[in-house]
């Protein structure tokens, strides 16, 4: 009995020690949850305007030739070389309507094979395994950060956000500008990785800005999905001027 | 006045002679000319370098054949174009330019399927600015021969580059783009929210035992 009475003076101290340390781990949990399921500070709208349709049919524009030669008459130039083919990468990008100007470097394959992303979110890269603007055929890439810890917001997110038949204009490093309207966004789960042909060297001449939107996923520590934007050439030239042509 | 014609077609006649005398010397290479034969020449240089250690480093069929296409290619290319400069009077240097140099070596330094992309890659960036100044001579050049030199060459270096296109499409598109891992990911680390709940689980847990063994 006596060693029980000796338990018995101590025993309350570890109860209320235990209750105290219960309640303190309820709260660590009940904060630390809170902390994991709070809303991203920024999401990035998940829409997809244009059905799947847009890509895939926009025929490229070949230049007009005279259907009757005849009938042509004075409209016929002096044919010299052939236009030169467009060789040169993209250096700016820009879409007045939304406020974006921004610079853009090559960038190429990681060695997981990822794209190399420019670090700060103001700077687009150009997949420089991929085709130039103006070529007659093929995907253009172009990705970039969202937004960065210590540069907030970058321009893909007023690109991201901007509506179907925005004006996109990329000026090349020997100043060519090519316009570009946006036909289409689609969103893609992160985890399956993106179809191929987003990046393909034949097709339509098109532009392909990927970005990241969706929820922020704070466990995996990056956004759930890849939003990409598609832009055929335009007509139109856009509120900046096209030097060359 | 008969006298006055023979002079003057005297005149007429050496003004003639001179003009076919200096004719050859207008024909010289301009800056343009010799500027763009330095250039491809050096581009030669370059992509035959790059070729023989694709054939010596690449780790696919394909990067090896592209290898072996560019050495071959780029030496027929060099030899037309290193007779013309001499015919022409062009110095041209040993070697490729400081910055090839250090593209290839930096192509080098990887190894494994890394190498064969990143060397795809490179040519793609040199055959692209090989074309243009291809064109800008076309465009500018006033020597005919040197002009003849960028025509023949402007067809194989195309070819050259949409092979090359072509395999990049087969070995190098890219597989994710990791576009979302700055921003929150780096600003709103989880790390704080998981370490408060691990350790207030652990201490719920630690209540638990010591009132479960009080009881008991």
């Amino acid at each position: 009995m006596r060693p029980d009475r000796g338990r018995r003076h101590r025993r309350p101290v570890p109860v209320a020690a235990a209750l105290v340390l219960a309640a303190a781990g309820a709260g660590c949990v009940a904060v630390g949850t809170g902390l994991l399921a709070r809303a991203p500070a920024l999401s990035v709208p998940d829409v997809a305007v244009a059905g799947p349709t847009a890509v895939a049919p926009v025929a490229p524009t070949p230049p007009r030739a005279p259907r009757d030669p005849s009938a042509a008459g004075a409209e016929v130039r002096p044919a010299a070389r052939p236009a030169a083919p467009a060789v040169a990468g993209p250096a700016r990008l820009s879409a007045p309507d939304v406020d974006v100007r921004a610079e853009v470097v090559p960038v190429g394959l990681a060695p997981d094979g990822a794209l190399e992303i420019p670090p700060d979110p103001d700077v687009l890269g150009w997949w420089s395994a991929g085709a130039v603007p103006g070529a007659a055929a093929g995907a253009t890439v172009v990705a970039a950060h969202v937004d960065a810890a210590d540069a907030g917001t970058g321009p893909m997110l007023r690109l991201v956000e901007a509506p179907v038949g925005t004006v996109v204009d990329v000026t090349t490093t020997d100043g060519t500008t090519v316009t570009y309207r946006v036909v289409e966004r689609r969103s893609y789960p992160k985890a399956d990785g993106l179809p191929r042909d987003l990046f393909a060297s034949d097709g339509p001449p098109r532009l392909v800005l990927i970005t990241c939107g969706g929820v922020f996923d704070r466990a995996a520590h990056h956004y759930r999905d890849n939003v990409v934007l598609v832009a055929t050439p335009g007509q139109e030239p856009g509120a900046s001027d096209a030097a060359g042509g | 006045m008969s006298a006055l014609r023979r002079t003057l077609a005297v005149l007429a006649a050496a003004a003639g002679a001179l003009l076919l005398a200096v004719g050859p010397a207008t024909a010289a290479p301009s800056e343009q000319d010799q500027e763009w034969m330095v250039v491809a020449h050096q581009g030669n240089l370059a992509e035959i370098a790059a070729g023989q250690a694709a054939l010596q480093q690449a780790t696919t069929d394909v990067v090896r054949q592209h290898g072996q296409m560019l050495v071959d290619d780029h030496t027929k290319l060099d030899a037309d174009l290193t007779a013309a400069a001499e015919q022409l009077g062009v110095t041209l240097p040993s070697e490729p330019t400081e910055e090839q140099q250090q593209t290839l070596a930096s192509v080098k330094a990887q190894s494994g399927e890394a190498f064969d992309t990143a060397w795809v890659e490179s040519q793609i960036a040199s055959h692209r600015a090989t074309i243009a100044a291809g064109e800008e001579e076309l465009a500018q050049g006033s020597e005919q021969s040197v002009k003849d030199l960028a025509s023949a060459a402007a067809p194989v270096v195309q070819e050259h580059l949409d092979a090359l296109l072509a395999t990049a499409q087969d070995l190098g598109v890219p597989t994710g783009v990791p576009a979302g891992t700055g921003g929150q990911a780096a600003s709103a680390s989880p790390v704080l929210a998981v370490a408060l709940v691990g350790a207030g689980l652990a201490a719920v847990v630690l209540a638990g035992v010591v009132l479960l063994r009080r009881r008991a």
